[in-house]
């Protein structure tokens, strides 16, 4: 899977989890960029992703994660 | 159809608007019903029922824009506990041919959230065998009581619950979203709060998304909500369901709570101490009756000093804590304390008559706010972490001709300023500054403050693990220095 299709299919799923669609992902975006992206919404995100990607995170994987750049790598290492 | 955000109806929940919705719903989970019980969850307070959010929204919609297509797609999330109390509105962000978004505002943030989608009408309902929710077993579920479930049988967990009640009741509640949408989904959808706050995760659980279908049939019995777990993972504590009833199918997710903390046992903290370390020591302590406060009483009483806790709501707290102590061969007395009520009124001369006081009075400390500062939020904490730490201290000095040695529990939050906690960092440094002064300006008073680190109490808990460190551990040296 390419970056960019890891991207769009994240926003998708971002656009999704919060209910609006103007968010803009970038490699650097984090959860202080975002409104509403608290430890809930973590586990929804974690959970989305690892339903639609097909992929499973390991707790100490989840608990790396700081950007949106480190979860698209992470997505791009395991998925198919 | 375009419309831009509007807020279409505003509303303070009340107690009977909890009991209202409980009684048709089936849902009686304390965290709704119970003010004290409620406080030793995360929000601190009764918390209105997510779904009952979500119908609101979804009745005043139909209010105020009558004759909207079908609601075939109900999304709702919900990421803000909104308290009994609190006043809301529902906001309409966005409408147009395909569906609207309405939002709940709540202390200037978005607290739950609706997503409709609309179709020309409800297709026939998916065959059973698409939805992988069996016909229960055995009869429906009609719960009086939470279920407190353990987290590890939750995989396993499926089978029928009854609705509450009749869907007539749905109609009195929900007029116009009953007449659009049909008093059985309305009624159905309900019952997914009682799924969740009574059966499944139960007791301790938090409602957290719902996303349903409407479609024509489908129901597996009439008037049941049947379900079956599609997956509980344990490294968050959350839980997905399907759903299925006449006229919805769908996933439910929620997470599973931890129960309130428990503070460890007498035995337990008797086993750190020397025999009768604190044997001389008359002690007066501000919220004994659970967190910090529960430790430091047994700690004391362990060490074979004599305690007064004293207990604001939670009465059944401090006698369960003074039951454990006199069970344990301590001394161990108990009465109501209300840190922002006169000293005098409350505590007699004898009582205040102590060589360590130890003051945990607080209100609930994590709460959404909206901005970078809050007057408001900052004068309620400092009413509890300065004024009524100096007009105890002057009163208990007063009654105490052998001198007194005060603990003030400061935070590490005065240092790391998390997000969010302006306002109590800077009632705790302020504490901290009159605590130097009391101790400097008033002969025979000695008020030692530390800058405690996140301990393992209720207003600490989280469904997620974090590294919170047990009190014991830091609160045992203290008690030491306080008789130095």
């Amino acid at each position: 899977m390419t970056e960019s299709e890891v991207y769009e299919r994240l926003t998708e799923l971002f656009h999704d989890v919060f209910f609006r669609d103007d968010i803009v992902l970038k490699p650097d975006l984090t959860a202080a960029d975002v409104t509403g992206w608290d430890s809930m919404k973590q586990v929804e995100i974690i959970l989305c992703v690892e339903e639609r990607f097909d992929v499973k995170l390991t707790t100490k994987e989840v608990d790396s994660l700081r950007k949106v750049g480190d979860l698209a790598g992470l997505i791009m290492k395991k998925a198919v | 159809m375009n419309a831009a955000s509007a807020i279409l109806a505003t509303r303070v929940f009340s107690a009977r608007d909890q009991a209202q919705f409980a009684a048709f719903s089936g849902d009686w989970n304390p965290i709704h019903m119970d003010p004290v019980a409620a406080r030793r969850t995360h929000p601190g307070s009764q918390v209105v029922h997510g779904v009952h959010l979500l119908l609101w929204m979804m009745e005043a919609v139909s209010v105020h824009r009558p004759g909207l297509p079908p609601f075939v797609t109900v999304t709702g999330a919900f990421e803000q506990f909104v308290c009994v109390g609190d006043t809301v509105s529902v906001l309409l962000r966005r409408l147009d041919a395909a569906g609207f978004i309405a939002e709940i505002a709540a202390h200037g943030s978005r607290a739950a959230v609706a997503s409709v989608k609309f179709g020309q009408s409800y297709l026939p309902c998916p065959p059973l065998d698409a939805v992988p929710v069996q016909a229960p077993p055995c009869a429906p579920l009609r719960l009086t009581e939470a279920v407190p479930l353990a987290f590890e049988d939750i995989s396993r967990q499926q089978g029928g619950l009854a609705l509450a009640s009749p869907p007539d009741l749905a109609t009195a509640l929900f007029p116009r979203l009953c007449q659009h949408w049909s008093a059985a989904r309305v009624a159905a959808l309900a019952c997914t709060s009682a799924l969740v706050g009574m059966a499944c995760p139960g007791l301790h659980s938090i409602y957290s998304k719902v996303a349903v279908t409407a479609c024509a049939g489908g129901g597996l019995e009439d008037g049941v909500l049947s379900f079956a777990v599609k997956r509980a993972d344990p490294r968050f504590r959350s839980v997905q369901m399907y759903v299925r009833a006449q006229g919805l199918t769908g996933t439910v997710s929620a997470m599973a709570r931890m129960p309130p903390v428990s503070q460890l046992r007498m035995a337990e903290v008797a086993c750190h101490l020397a025999e009768a370390e604190f044997a001389t020591v008359r002690s007066l302590i501000i919220g004994g009756s659970r967190g910090l406060g529960e430790v430091t009483a047994k700690i004391v009483a362990a060490g074979g000093g004599q305690v007064f806790i004293t207990y604001n709501r939670g009465l059944e707290d401090a006698l369960r804590v003074q039951s454990e102590i006199r069970a344990a061969g301590g001394l161990c007395e108990i009465g109501h304390y209300d840190a922002l009520a006169p000293v005098g009124v409350q505590l007699d001369a004898r009582t205040l008559n102590v060589t360590q006081l130890y003051y945990f009075a607080t209100p609930h400390i994590s709460r959404p706010k909206h901005g970078q500062y809050d007057a408001e939020r900052f004068a309620e904490f400092a009413e509890f972490y300065v004024n009524g730490l100096y007009r105890l201290c002057i009163a208990a000095r007063e009654a105490s001709p052998e001198g007194l040695a005060v603990f003030y529990p400061s935070s590490e939050f005065v240092d790391e300023r998390p997000s969010g906690m302006t306002e109590y960092a800077m009632a705790k440094a302020a504490g901290e500054v009159l605590c130097a002064q009391l101790s400097r300006d008033v002969p025979g008073l000695r008020v030692i403050s530390s800058r405690l680190p996140r301990l393992s109490t209720d207003q600490t808990a989280s469904f997620l693990s974090s590294d919170i460190a047990e009190p014991l551990e830091t609160l045992l040296p203290l008690v030491r220095s306080l008789g130095r």
